[in-house]
């Protein structure tokens, strides 16, 4: 009984002690310390990870146009009548907007971001560059205005994966229904996360890594409670490694029509502009210029400065 | 001699209820005001917080940390780390130890365990997930533990000034959607109890946005709600298995087929508004 005494105590305590706090942000006066800070969230809307110690954020994603074949295990929304405060129904409609509700988004930096879905049970894209800018959701640092109508983040950078089709992950049990997977758990493996769910009798745990070249993707199954497991990938190009039947590893090539914009990609576009042209620009557009070594690297130099400012 | 009396008995109250106001007003016999520092640059939006065995504060933020700070009668001198991470909008929690916390996020009731001792959490345990999500910033929700090793789970409905998305959890009610606080999808207005198997019961319904729950030491239930639609004004409520409580969007949720099954076999009884 005394305990119980005493926790109703803090209570009262918690909440006047937040009312300062919020009073001591406010003034900025607070010199308190924060002793471990690698995976804290701060006021920055474009905060990223790295290799070594990937950032896991779970929020709104936005939908980069997945099929209904993937996202089997949901409802469709529907437009709606407008709604008024103080009028009620008004004219017009309240479209549904396109996002994922239940996604878990993980960033290594500017080598790979993707986002693994609790519903689906499954990797759904991944993208290559930054992570994401949440000012939609979390609010304008400066003002805290957040998107209007809109509350979902953007991605940053490159989309080089967009699952397509039916589950990936094939057991080979004819009673398992591999179109209800039920997530069951994550479990931070030094750091990175890996993913458990449950498929019919097979318990599943799946871990997202990048690949070893640009546009590539690794991603490690290991299996339990059934004999044998197979994967299937549309689209993509993939090699599997099998150590057994129940484990295994994917390494998916990405997007082939992606090229990645470094030194090399840019001095050769400056001097030979017709070697590779982007998809929607015409072809013998650009002049040929005679560059030297040095001119040619003072320009890529130039260009990548422009960049980054 | 009577009327000395009465008047003597009614100054003696004046006088009381003066002094208990008075010290009302004041708060020094009610409660005590400590002040805690708090690292700059982390946003102080807080969903829910709690005290471990140590006395130490554990508080969700939105963007996904749970800190745990380590109290000081130097406020500057508070010292506060890191214990979990990539929580959507955790707004309910249970403190079981220093290294396990219940907390109910946006899309599930979540155990999160040190599995290693380090002082961060490595194992999400997904305990629930059964509700519908919309994809509405509204749909928050609170929990508070029943003592045996279930949890009460309080969930809001949505709101008219943010969308909807096109691909939803938990089914998907046209009517639901309709109005100013909705509720589109799987039991948005309602409170759960998920018992320790996971088996659930609809317990009360036709909340509108709970903003917390409590289970006093005789074990009674009580929420707060939201002033707005069906809500002249800010109630707290005394919760009976079986009440409904106003906000009619939550008996139009999602007309998937767990939704019909539970709803049929819940009671809601006469004049518990």
């Amino acid at each position: 009984m005394k305990m119980e005494v005493k926790r109703y105590g803090m209570r009262w305590k918690i909440v006047l002690v937040f009312m300062v706090i919020g009073a001591l942000r406010a003034k900025g006066a607070s010199g308190s310390r924060l002793l471990l800070d690698e995976s804290v969230v701060t006021y920055d809307n474009f905060i990223t990870g790295t290799e070594a110690n990937p950032l896991v954020l779970r929020t709104y994603f936005p939908d980069p146009g997945l099929s209904g074949e993937v996202l089997v295990n949901h409802a469709i929304g529907y437009r709606s009548r407008r709604y008024k405060m103080g009028e009620g129904d008004v004219e017009g409609f309240a479209d549904p907007i396109r996002g994922i509700v239940a996604g878990i988004g993980v960033n290594f930096g500017g080598k790979l971001s993707y986002c693994w879905d609790t519903t689906e049970c499954r990797l759904l894209f991944a993208w290559q560059g930054g992570f994401m800018d949440m000012t939609n959701d979390w609010g304008n640092p400066n003002d805290g205005r957040r998107g209007s109508y809109n509350n979902v983040p953007k991605i940053e950078g490159n989309l080089i994966y967009l699952t397509k089709g039916s589950h990936p992950l094939m057991i080979l049990d004819e009673f398992t229904n591999t179109h209800s997977p039920k997530y069951h758990s994550m479990r931070l493996v030094g750091n990175v996360p890996e993913f458990a769910y449950k498929l019919g009798k097979a318990m599943v745990r799946v871990r997202i890594t990048p690949g070893e070249n640009p546009m590539t993707l690794v991603k490690s199954y290991f299996v339990t409670g059934v004999d044998r497991a197979e994967y299937h990938e549309t689209d993509y190009d993939f090699s599997l490694v099998r150590k057994n039947s129940l484990e295994f590893s994917v390494k998916i090539e990405g997007r082939k029509d992606l090229v990645r914009a470094d030194d090399a990609y840019l001095s050769e576009s400056i001097r030979v502009p017709g070697g590779k042209i982007v998809e929607g620009f015409p072809s013998g557009f650009m002049p040929v210029y005679s560059l030297e070594d040095d001119q040619a690297e003072s320009l890529v130099r130039f260009l990548k400065e422009e960049a980054s400012q | 001699m009577k009327m000395v009396i009465s008047c003597l008995v009614l100054v003696s109250a004046f006088l009381f209820l003066s002094r208990t106001r008075a010290n009302d007003r004041s708060g020094n016999s009610c409660y005590t005001v400590e002040t805690v520092g708090f690292p700059g640059g982390v946003p102080l939006e807080v969903g829910a917080m709690g005290l471990n065995e140590d006395g130490e504060l554990v508080v969700a933020l939105r963007r996904g940390n749970i800190l745990i700070g380590k109290l000081s009668s130097d406020p500057d001198a508070t010292d506060w780390r890191v214990f979990a991470q990539a929580l959507h909008n955790a707004c309910g929690m249970h403190v079981v130890s220093r290294s396990e916390v219940i907390v109910s996020q946006m899309p599930e009731l979540t155990r999160i365990v040190d599995t290693d001792g380090d002082g961060q959490a490595d194992l999400y345990e997904n305990l629930y997930s059964e509700w519908g999500i919309g994809g509405n910033y509204h749909e928050i929700n609170s929990l508070v533990s029943d003592g045996a090793g279930g949890y009460y789970v309080a969930l809001g409905t949505a709101s008219y000034n943010s969308p909807t998305y096109y691909h939803v959890r938990g089914g998907y009610s046209k009517i639901g959607r309709r109005g100013r606080n909705y509720s589109a999808v799987s039991w948005k207005g309602w409170l759960l109890h998920i018992d320790q198997t996971g088996e659930t019961t609809p317990w009360s319904s036709g909340f509108r946005m709970q903003n917390g729950i409590l289970l006093d030491r005789d074990g009674n239930l009580w929420s707060g709600d939201n002033q707005g639609d069906w809500k002249g004004t800010t109630p707290f409520y005394h919760l009976r298995r079986g009440h409904f409580k106003g906000t009619r969007a939550a008996w139009c949720g999602s007309q998937d087929g767990i939704g019909r099954r539970i709803r049929s076999s819940f009671r809601p009884r006469r004049g518990a508004l």
